[in-house]
């Protein structure tokens, strides 16, 4: 399975639900009722029309399927999801979307211990309280696991 | 550098036995002529012999697991990274493309129900000042953003 396809797994249902929905809303009146009566786009044939209503309004189901990505990876990645869905609707020009991609944290890493998801930064598990990132023994700050020496406070490390 | 200066660097390595087999030849025909580069090889055989019976020295099983999580984190890492600027780069196209149709439908609502709101609402530059509002207030919360957001990594 290829990453896009992974990632759409993220839409929720109901964001589909939503886009197909406002989709139908929108085409269905605009090339009935509009299209036909419109200064420009009412001298094209019928197909034309068609083409401009039917392909043009894909732009707002995307943006509704991008809006829900938005909710399902914001949560999956532990972080503010009603605020994120929040500016992803309402930043115009789906900027609030693009300041999501900019500024989302790293996906959790599952626990070894017990599998709950923690973020990438935890140095414990909040649930088992296993160790997921080392730690040196006199500061306690995250250390890597290559390090010989804590790079924050010179502590040797004991490569155990 | 002459032939013989070339082959006395090769000399340690030919005892070694790490040249290839085009200068290991190389070298044989060489030494076969040199009496100063046949004693200087022979001076090193006896080392590399003793070189090679020194235990090989093995990293720890520790250092290997970390190298290992290490290199797995690097390249999960870098995948996420790669992932993300496709993805943002879809996203910009795609909000492009929505800047450009909703002028289109900016003019279309404008045509339609402008003169119920008011005579100028029509005019190109309201449309212009809307759209420059809304890409200012979009660089205002990114500014807002980040700045919330590497204060909460901070007191993470």
């Amino acid at each position: 399975m290829s990453r896009f396809t992974t990632e759409l797994r993220v839409i929720p249902t109901a964001a589909w639900i939503v886009a197909a929905f406002a989709y139908a809303c929108l085409t269905v009146p605009l090339f009935i009722s509009v299209a036909p009566t419109d200064r420009v786009i009412g001298h094209w044939p019928r197909w034309e029309q068609a083409l401009v209503v039917y392909v043009g309004l894909l732009l707002v189901a995307a943006l509704v399927a991008l809006i829900g990505y938005v909710y399902g990876d914001a949560k999956r990645r532990q972080m503010r999801y009603v605020m994120w869905t929040l500016l992803a609707i309402f930043i115009p020009h789906a900027i609030g979307i693009i300041l999501y991609f900019i500024l989302r944290d790293p996906l959790p890493k599952p626990c070894p211990g017990c599998g709950h998801a923690e973020k990438a930064q935890l140095p414990f598990c909040a649930r088992c309280g296993i160790l997921l990132r080392p730690t040196c023994p006199k500061c306690a700050e995250p250390v890597e696991p290559t390090w010989s020496n804590c790079a924050y406070c010179g502590q040797q490390l004991a490569e155990t | 550098m002459s032939e013989h200066d070339t082959i006395r660097e090769l000399l340690a390595l030919a005892a070694a036995g790490a040249l290839t087999p085009a200068e290991e030849q190389r070298v044989a025909e060489h030494v076969r002529s040199c009496i100063a580069c046949s004693n200087e090889l022979e001076a090193w055989r006896p080392i590399a012999r003793e070189l090679r019976r020194l235990p090989t020295p093995q990293p720890s099983s520790w250092l290997v697991q970390a190298t290992l999580a290490r290199a797995e984190a690097t390249l999960a890492e870098q995948a996420e990274q790669d992932w993300n600027r496709r993805a943002l780069i879809g996203v910009v196209a795609f909000s492009w493309l929505l800047t450009l149709a909703s002028w289109a439908v900016f003019h279309e609502v404008s045509e339609r129900f402008g003169s119920m709101l008011a005579p100028q609402f029509s005019h190109p530059w309201i449309g212009f000042a809307f759209m420059a509002l809304e890409w200012l207030a979009g660089a205002a919360a990114a500014v807002v953003l980040a700045v919330h957001q590497r204060d909460e990594r901070r007191l993470a």
